[in-house]
């Protein structure tokens, strides 16, 4: 079964090159590979659910000399959950770029970030982790900028000099770590690491580059322009997938590699910047004219939430109390991760029709599109964290750990995130009934409304009802 | 699974499966939209019935579904549920015909229908929840299921409204989840069970358990319009009638109204919650609640105006029979759940029928009505009666068993006045347009008349759902004291929240 | 079957009502009274019927108080039907005056065979709302307000009726029959909720203001029912609801006999200034309910005493019943045709037998009632006897105003109300023949000799005075 692991990393790569060398084919070559790196991700998802974590050691070399690759049930989670949205991604893609040319050139862009994405969850040290982030941050501005338009590149070129200053920021972190502690590995980090100040400087880099690559508020600046100019399937990438994992990192240093040095005022500290993300990035989303800029500060705020967990979790005893919260930080990011990656494939969809994306000009459009629309209404549902989608589970677990831990601020803020969340939302809702006649069918364009309709109705009804084995996994896997 | 554990979900999906079929359901469809909605309906009916009779003779039916560790999904078919149940299914299934007549070629139906059967299917579930948090997750659902009905017609007014509604149902929703968050930490899942098991806590709770209380009323408090958290409901009578009737008699008003039974009688326990002091408090909101509604429907010209503001007055008597102590009081405030569905529903069904065959909007627009549409009028005069307290209409029955179980619980000193100047408040502002529909000579035309008299006074789908509802007011109020009527349900409710 | 009897009482009007609004319904407003009156003359008294099913649970029956009521009530009511059934009256001609009429009568006689208090609640309210219809609102401005005066009044005494109710529930634990009801002592309270709410009905004074407006505008015949009829419902709530005996303190019964006192007086007065026989017939009634009122105080007051007290009361609300009924059809019949001499005579007659001339009813009903009280409380024989020559001086004044009225033109009379009218008053005539021996009616000689020379004296001078101010002749109030 260990060998899901490799294949992961594998396929999507081949199927990058191949795409590359056939350039003619390669729209069925990529979706034949999407499909099957699912797949793939099912088996692991399944494996680890049964066996537990698992681990591959590259050519057979022990951790230290060669590539380790681990998978645990976080990384399981998250890589099902990269599988779900680039598979879905990828057959909207197909149609969405219409010019055969245009999507020749975006395929093994396109493959290389999934593969940077699944490489990143399952690294095993420090040092290959640096690897893939970099790698994954040069696919995606390469992606951000597809598209051509000047403000694209313009908000790419942003992107790009941020996301290198945070990758060396991460770099130096890790150089610290190795000149005191001889290891990148991080299971074996996990137990040498000591409160000192060589792991605090270290841990304190890296964390603020991550920082900056998840956007947490005040380094959010970069995220809005970028996520909104860039091409609809990329956008829903960036926004569900490649800040996800910076985060997923995060939380592995300070959960687990770090969880030692972590102290109540560094976790106050990511929780004051994840409420004032909340509050801040939900302002700026009712306040935006345009759709895809409502959806990129949406995520600005968002990813607040997440980091509202950081000091509720270190409040809590560890135990079942800890874990059953942290199940909840997880099930929010998968939520969030479909529900906006959903969001943009709609947007996308309602973009090209009407040609723009101004929130006030939208009423024939929305009510021309009905399974749009209501993938915008459920996505919607995911981001203000209403039932049944599973960030209502999520922001249970975050109100409750509050609530026991007598945290009361993150209350206030969490009600008033999704309260604010809730106002955005319908905003472009109400948009949906104006008196314009409605079409023959509810779905118009299959291959682009389906893929929409299908991840933000996972978000919702999949997570939300079903989202018990998330708890189950995270406890087998751990 | 044995039938018994399905039996809920079967309840809950008869309505659900159809309604997010009919989504998809192409617009012109309306022979097979009909045909699953009356399916389903029907389906409902036969499924309530054979559930009834189980929780008669002691029968459990249960659905579990575990979402999260702790948090469990949980459908119970106990008393109370089935009287809330039972009242969805019969007056859904006249809605849904009603609304079919309604809607006659207007657009946007599947998606209407769509929500329509949402709609009741969150009620279904709220009415069948185990525990706080399923109750929290249907009352949420419900809202959302609300908005797109209101919304519907899709003027600036139907929009701001909608609008209207949601700020308040939401900010209601978050208070509510609040305070139920902070409740199952405190006392862990919190089934809902006859009693109430709140009262085993700790003495130290006992603030925080007040403070909860607090929440939880404000937030069930905003859909059930207590006063000053009724705002919404006057707002949202722009909707399509269907939708007013389901709003004001089976679904959201009534969502907020079921969940203070709930909370008072089986989180909290009825007596716990009078020895922390908050049954009083509860009574002096619905008492303000019953008497400034009744103010303020005095001097609504529009007759839909009216009527909202009728039904904050009116749902807040379930409030009222909440805050008093004792079987009676309880029988009274339960009974009422289901008499005043019935009347405000007949009263609605009229009032769309005004607008829709002689585009009467207004209250000064009726002179002479029972002339030209003598069924519905007579409905609506039943109905309004009833509202009054008439005997032998339903709400007398309600009226009475409020008044008794007041004076039972020593009460009486402000429950019988409020029960007095709100019935005469009541007679003030449904007498006048009984006068005006019946006594009155008619204008020379009517303001739009779009459907002509033929052999009916209206579509035979718009007359027969008041007919109908009239004549279960009429029979509630009538044979109150037979077997199976809503008073004896409520009484068997009693009999099981007292342990007598 | 003796249940299906007692309940079609209520149940045939109530199900012709829904035929009523039919073009050629006329004949359906006499045939509505049919089972009452087979109840009445074929039920045994004690009948009584269970209905467990029907509002709170119901029970119907039939005892001696109710057989009387039922008697003269559905007699009432069959004659004032077929007197609008033959009439041409424009507002009574109208289906929804019909139908108003049927759910009037079937909640005065569901009433009186209701025995438990919510069967008696719900006859009250369906008589006192239905009323509102039989003042036919829509016909004036006047009339639209006098209706409105009427239907608040009758929802406030429905409303500190009910509150009462409610308390005395409560006190007896659930039960609701009068029967069980008998021994329980009542609150002070609820004593004086009922004493407001049924006064309300029988018009005692500052409750009697609908009443005037109400009698002025209202279609005669209804006009016949509401005062002849309908008024006694108050009397049969205070029987029922406060029975003598150990349940009401006798304190009670001395404020009512007060208050009966001065409704007497009060009536006779206000009639007098009348100009307007319809309202000097209505503050007439008003002041017979005073009787009523204060033979009833005087059944409170002395328990021992009080079934031979209550017995007169029914023979006297019997009398008043037939009495003002017959009055107020004849004055009917001579405001849609004219003035006749022979209606006159029949009129007069009506007069001297409402206020108790010897040979009539009227003197009848006084002698049972001095009977039943001469023991007990002397004082008021003394008190009814001075009632008698008030009485009587308000009917010279009535006969006096039907005199002087103003004549418009003499139409054909209508047959079938006159015939109604007729055998009214031939059953008028003869009843007290056939109930009581002659000498038993030969009383009253004086107070009435003396009110009819007094009512002559004042109605020479009187005219003399209007004659000079009122030239016209016109005595519209």
């Amino acid at each position: 079964m260990a060998e899901t692991l490799i294949w992961l990393i594998a396929m999507p790569m081949a199927g990058a090159v191949a795409t590359l060398l056939l350039p003619r084919q390669s729209t069925p070559i990529a979706c034949v590979t999407a499909v099957a790196a699912s797949l793939v991700a099912g088996t692991l998802l399944y494996a680890v659910s049964e066996q537990g974590s698992l681990s591959y050691e590259i050519g057979g070399w022990s951790a230290g000399l060669g590539i380790a690759l681990r998978a645990d049930g976080l990384s399981a989670l998250l890589l099902m959950m990269t599988a779900l949205v680039m598979l879905a991604s990828s057959v909207y893609a197909g149609t969405y770029f219409t010019k055969a040319a245009a999507r020749a050139r975006f395929w093994p862009l396109w493959l290389l970030l999934w593969t940077s994405l699944n490489a990143l969850l399952l690294s095993g040290d420090l040092f290959n982790l640096y690897v893939t982030l970099e790698l994954l941050g040069l696919s995606a501005v390469a992606l951000a900028s597809f598209g051509g338009k000047f403000a694209a590149v313009q908000a790419a070129l942003r992107y790009l000099l941020l996301g290198l200053l945070g990758s060396m920021m991460f770099l130096a972190g890790v150089s610290l770590i190795y000149a005191g502690y001889g290891t990148l590995d991080l299971a074996t980090l996990t137990l040498a690491v000591e409160p000192e100040p060589v792991a605090w400087t270290a841990l304190a880099l890296m964390s603020a580059g991550l920082l900056l690559k998840t956007a947490l508020f005040p380094l959010h600046f970069w995220l809005p322009p970028a996520h909104a100019s860039a091409s609809a399937p990329v956008s829903a990438v960036l926004s569900a997938l490649v800040v996800k994992v910076a985060f997923y990192l995060l939380v592995r240093l300070w959960m687990d590699v770090f969880a030692d040095l972590v102290t109540p005022a560094a976790a106050g500290l990511l929780g004051v910047m994840g409420a004032a993300a909340i509050l801040w990035g939900s302002w700026q989303a009712l306040r935006t004219e345009r759709l895809k800029l409502l959806a990129a500060w949406s995520t600005v705020a968002q990813l607040g939430y997440l980091f509202l967990f950081f000091p509720v979790l270190l409040a809590l005893p560890p135990g079942p109390a800890r874990d059953t919260a942290f199940g909840g930080l997880v099930i929010l990011a998968l939520t969030h991760g479909l529900a906006k990656a959903g969001l943009f494939l709609a947007i996308g969809i309602i973009q090209q029709r009407s040609g723009h994306d101004r929130i006030n000009e939208l009423n024939g459009t929305a009510q021309r599109l009905p399974a749009t629309t209501f993938a915008i209404a459920l996505a919607g549902v995911a981001l203000i964290g209403l039932p049944p989608s599973g960030a209502f589970l999520g922001k249970w677990q975050l109100l409750a750990g509050s609530f026991a831990s007598g945290q009361w601020l993150w209350i206030l803020v969490t009600i008033a995130g999704s309260l604010l969340a809730a106002a955005y939302i319908f905003r472009v809702l109400g948009h949906a009934f104006g008196n314009q006649s409605y079409p023959r069918h509810s779905v118009t364009i299959a291959r682009e409304e389906w893929p929409a309709l299908i991840l933000t109705t996972l978000a919702v009804a999949g997570l939300g009802l079903a989202g018990a084995p998330v708890w189950n996994l995270l406890e087998s896997g751990a | 699974m044995n039938f018994d554990a399905t039996l809920p979900l079967l309840v809950l999906a008869s309505s659900l499966l159809p309604g997010l079929v009919i989504f998809f359901l192409r617009e012109e469809s309306h022979r097979l939209r009909t045909l699953l909605n009356l399916a389903g309906a029907g389906a409902k009916v036969i499924l309530v019935g054979i559930m009834i009779w189980g929780v008669f003779h002691q029968h459990t039916y249960l659905t579990r579904w575990t979402l999260a560790p702790g948090l469990e999904l949980v459908l119970h078919a106990d008393t109370l549920s089935v009287l809330f149940v039972s009242l969805s299914t019969v007056l859904w299934l006249v809605t849904t015909v009603y609304a079919i007549g309604y809607l006659e070629k207007s657009p946007h139906r599947s998606r209407f229908f769509g929500f329509f059967s949402l709609c009741v299917s969150a009620t279904i579930g709220l009415a069948l929840a185990g525990n706080l948090f399923t109750f929290v997750i249907f009352y949420e659902l419900l809202t959302l299921a609300t908005y797109p009905l209101i919304a519907h017609r899709g003027t600036p007014e139907a929009l701001r409204s909608a609008r209207i509604y949601l700020r308040y149902t939401l900010g209601g929703g978050a208070v509510l989840l609040t305070g139920a968050v902070w409740l199952h930490v405190i006392a862990g899942p919190n089934a809902f069970i006859e009693g109430g098991v709140l009262s085993q806590l700790p003495d130290e709770y006992h603030g925080q358990l007040k403070a909860i209380f607090l929440l939880l009323m404000i937030g069930l408090g905003v859909k059930a319009a207590l006063v000053p958290l009724h705002g919404w409901l006057p707002e949202a009578m722009v909707a399509p009638a269907p939708v007013s009737a389901l709003l004001h008699a089976v679904a959201v008003v009534k969502a907020g109204a079921f969940g203070i039974v709930r909370v008072v009688y089986d989180v909290y326990g009825v007596q716990f919650t009078s020895e922390l002091g908050l049954l009083a408090m509860l009574g002096v909101a619905a008492a303000i609640t019953i008497v400034y509604g009744s103010f303020k429907a005095l001097s609504q010209d529009n007759l839909k105006k009216r009527l909202a503001y009728s039904t904050v007055s009116q749902v807040s008597y379930i409030a009222l029979g909440t805050a008093i102590l004792g079987p009676i009081g309880t029988i009274g405030g339960i009974v009422h759940l289901v008499h005043q569905g019935i009347m405000k529903i007949t009263l609605f069904f009229a009032a769309g029928n005004y607008a829709e065959t002689l585009g009467i909007h207004n209250v000064s627009e009726m002179n002479g009505v029972g002339q030209r549409m003598p069924a519905t009028t007579l409905a609506f005069s039943i109905a309004a009666l009833g509202m009054i307290g008439i005997p032998p209409i339903a709400g007398f029955i309600s009226k009475w068993y409020l008044g008794l179980g007041a004076v039972e619980a020593g009460m009486a000193g402000w429950v019988l006045p409020v029960l007095i100047i709100s019935s005469v408040l009541n007679a003030a502002y449904f007498l006048p347009v009984l006068y005006r529909a019946w006594f009155c000579r008619p204008a020379p035309a009517w303001p739009a008349e779009h459907i002509p008299a033929a052999r009916y006074e209206t579509a035979g789908a718009l007359l027969w759902p008041p007919v109908i509802t009239a004549g279960l007011a009429l029979a509630a109020g009538l044979f109150a004291a037979a077997p199976y009527s809503p008073l004896e349900w409520a009484d068997l409710i009693a009999q099981r929240e007292y342990q007598l | 079957m003796n249940s299906t009897l007692l309940l079609s009482i209520w149940l045939l009007p109530l199900l012709l009502a829904t035929l009523a609004r039919l073009r050629h319904a006329h004949w359906l407003l006499p045939l509505a009274t049919l089972p009452a009156l087979l109840a009445v003359a074929i039920l045994p008294v004690g009948t009584t019927v269970s209905l467990p099913w029907l509002l709170l649970g119901s029970e119907l029956g039939l005892d001696e108080t109710g057989r009387t009521f039922l008697g003269f009530s559905s007699l009432l009511w069959l004659i004032a039907a077929v007197y609008i059934a033959g009439s041409q009256h424009a507002i009574t001609e109208s289906g929804r005056f019909r139908v108003f009429f049927l759910l009037a009568m079937a909640g005065n006689l569901g009433l009186i065979v209701a025995q438990d208090m919510v069967s008696f609640y719900f006859g009250f309210t369906l008589m006192g709302l239905s009323a509102y219809g039989l003042i036919a609102p829509a016909s004036s401005r006047r009339a639209r307000r006098a209706a409105r005066t009427y239907l608040a009044w009758t929802i406030a005494g429905e409303l500190l009726l009910f509150t009462a109710i409610i308390f005395l529930a409560a006190i007896s634990g659930g039960a609701l029959t009068f029967d069980a009801l008998q021994s329980i002592p009542r609150s002070p309270f609820t004593v004086l909720l009922l004493i407001a709410g049924f006064g309300i009905k029988l018009a005692l004074p500052l409750l009697h203001w609908w009443l005037p407006p109400t009698y002025a505008v209202t279609p005669v015949a209804a006009v016949a029912v509401f005062s002849g009829v309908m008024i006694k419902a108050g009397l049969l709530g205070l029987l029922r609801f406060l029975p003598p005996g150990d349940a009401t303190p006798p304190d009670w019964g001395l404020l009512l006999v007060l208050i009966g006192t001065a409704t007497i007086f009060f009536g006779v007065v206000a009639g007098l200034l009348q100009k307007r026989p319809r309202l000097l017939l209505g503050y007439s009634s008003i002041s017979k309910m005073g009787v009523l009122t204060s033979g009833f105080g005087a059944a409170l007051a002395f328990p021992s005493a009080a079934p031979g007290i209550v017995a007169a009361l029914l023979v006297y609300a019997s009398h008043h019943a037939l009495a003002k009924t017959a009055l107020f059809l004849g004055l009917g019949l001579i405001e849609c045709s004219g003035r006749r001499i022979s209606l006159l005579i029949g009129l007069g007659f009506l007069a001297f037998v409402l206020a108790g001339a010897p040979l009539t009813s009227g003197a009848l009903a006084k002698a049972a009632l001095s009977d039943s009280l001469s023991q007990p409380a002397p004082v008021l024989v003394t008190l009814l006897t001075v009632s008698t020559l008030a009485t009587m001086l308000l009917m010279v004044r009535f006969m006096f105003l039907l005199w002087t009225r103003r004549q418009r033109r003499i139409l054909p009379l209508p047959g079938v109300p006159l015939l109604a009218w007729l055998y009214l008053v031939t059953l008028i005539l003869v009843l007290p023949f056939l109930v009581s021996g002659i000498d038993r009616l030969m009383i009253n000689v004086v107070p009435v000799s003396l009110g009819l020379l007094l009512g002559l004296g004042g109605m020479l001078v009187g005219s003399r005075r209007s004659r000079a101010n009122v030239p016209s002749g016109h005595f519209d109030l």
